[in-house]
């Protein structure tokens, strides 16, 4: 068995998942016509799969309705082996805070400077929507991540996308536990400022501020960690997460 | 509510106990015979638990008489690779990527000129001496470049931003080592000379307690860098990667 063979065999497999000609739930083909189709020996196909499943492209089942079934690669997939990294790391809440800080900030910049009316009008209806469900704060706080969420996906940038949702995945974890661990006088006044700021950003990328956008979108991250810390509960993603 | 499978529940916990360094890497796991026996489980869902960590790259199975599982650091490399394949899957542009890169350094150094000593700036200044002399080596340069680039993430005070940069580097420097194969000799040597003032004017900026310019400049850089790297023929980040 060449190493390499395998390798060209799986890259080849590999873009054909890439450019979703094979998807979701499909299952190979039986071994002896991949075998045919690739004209490669069996030991050399099998690590070819094994490099596949390292990867979390496939996955083999045995029993009936065994096979190699494909996956195609998914944001959560990825949050899942970024958060592993994160807890190795030793990484902090306040730490992840900073990071969503980083990300994020640029991405309020870049819309205000594209948006377009349409995608203002969606912004606004969504701070709105925050606004009128004050009295209850853990349906708000949902509105609230939801509302970050729709900014990154309308700044435009596919690959701070997927960095924001690493980071955005345990920050919906701090956040939830931050409104479980406190009386509702604490965080009800905060995730209401919450909402404030949410309007106050749209006046701003209306008016096409991308430095008061980029601004305030960091200092509004930085408030939401502070008031996560002073909450006490887990400092490290570990905690949180394991 | 779903159950999850027992072995999901037996990876989680090894998982747990890898993260938090009780399984320091390079160990192995205590015996399959010993670990069925503390699970209470079958084999054959002890190894599908093994099957999902080796899947995740934080145990590597090696098989045979004097085989069993092998503990792996989580290095982030998994965490890159998949990334990686994810955003091909979506169709990203390489630009994008580069985009993305422009935004999080940026970040980095405005975190870098607002933190409290000057030892992160102290940090960046000591790679810089060893640009000087490999100007003329494009791949050692290109070594050097993305250290350069890594530093400047690293040493932002944020653990969470130097994991997520460091994959986006590994997909800018694979992409590099294209670009330098595909051109030919002494092609990058000008833009390396270039790079390099560039790299001192940042630190020296940084240095100089002026942090607004040193964004300013370095948000520069790095546009001119996509430029050139990426220039008017913008391909899609599988047709480079895969």
């Amino acid at each position: 068995m060449s190493v390499k063979a395998a390798e060209v065999v799986a890259a080849a497999l590999r873009r054909r998942i890439i450019l979703g000609e094979l998807q979701e739930g499909d299952v190979l083909p039986p071994e002896d016509i991949l075998l045919a189709d690739l004209g490669v020996s069996k030991p050399t196909l099998r690590q070819a799969i094994r490099i596949l499943e390292s990867e979390s492209l496939v996955t083999v089942r045995r029993g009936a309705r065994g096979g190699i079934h494909v996956s195609v690669p998914r944001i959560e997939t990825a949050a899942g082996y970024a958060a592993t990294v994160l807890e190795f790391r030793e990484t902090t809440i306040s730490d992840l805070f900073e990071a969503a800080a980083a990300l994020e900030g640029p991405c309020a910049a870049m819309l205000a400077r594209s948006r377009t009316t349409g995608q203002l009008e969606r912004l606004r209806i969504a701070a709105e929507a925050e606004a009128a469900m004050r009295d209850d704060a853990q349906r708000l706080l949902e509105l609230e991540n939801d509302f970050h969420r729709l900014m990154i996906d309308m700044a435009g940038n596919a690959t701070l996308r997927v960095l924001c949702e690493m980071v955005r995945v345990v920050i919906d974890a701090a956040t939830r536990r931050y409104l479980a661990g406190t009386r509702p006088d604490v965080h009800g006044p905060a995730v209401q400022a919450g909402a404030r700021t949410h309007l106050r950003v749209v006046d701003l990328i209306e008016r096409r501020d991308a430095d008061g956008a980029e601004a305030l979108w960091r200092k509004h991250i930085r408030a939401t960690a502070a008031q996560v810390k002073r909450a006490g509960g887990p400092d490290m993603v570990l905690d949180l997460l394991g | 509510m779903t159950v999850p499978k027992a072995s999901a529940l037996i990876a989680a916990n090894l998982r747990r106990r890898i993260v938090t360094g009780d399984l320091a890497a390079g160990q192995m796991l205590p015996s399959e015979t010993s670990l069925m026996a503390e699970f209470g489980v079958s084999r054959p869902t002890l190894r599908e638990a093994f099957r999902i960590l080796e899947a995740e790259s934080i145990i590597t199975v090696v098989r045979g008489p004097r085989g069993g599982a092998r503990v792996l650091a989580p290095d982030g490399a998994m965490a890159a690779r998949y990334t990686g394949t994810l955003l091909q899957y979506q169709g990203t542009p390489l630009s994008d990527v580069y985009r993305a890169r422009t935004e999080i350094e940026v970040s980095a150094v405005g975190m870098i000129a607002a933190a409290r000593g000057k030892s992160p700036v102290r940090a960046l200044a000591a790679v810089l001496g060893d640009g000087d002399a490999i100007v003329d080596d494009e791949a050692a340069f290109a070594e050097y470049s993305l250290r350069f680039h890594l530093a400047v993430v690293e040493n932002a005070g944020s653990t969470t931003l130097a994991v997520l940069g460091r994959m986006l580097f590994e997909i800018i420097d694979t992409h590099n080592a294209l670009f330098i194969a595909s051109h030919p000799p002494g092609f990058e040597r000008p833009v390396n000379r270039t790079a390099q003032r560039a790299y001192r004017k940042l630190v020296n900026l940084l240095d100089g307690g002026d942090g607004l310019a040193a964004q300013r400049h370095w948000r520069r850089h790095l546009e001119a860098v996509e430029k050139f790297m990426v220039g008017q023929s913008d391909t899609a980040l599988v047709e480079v990667l895969s």
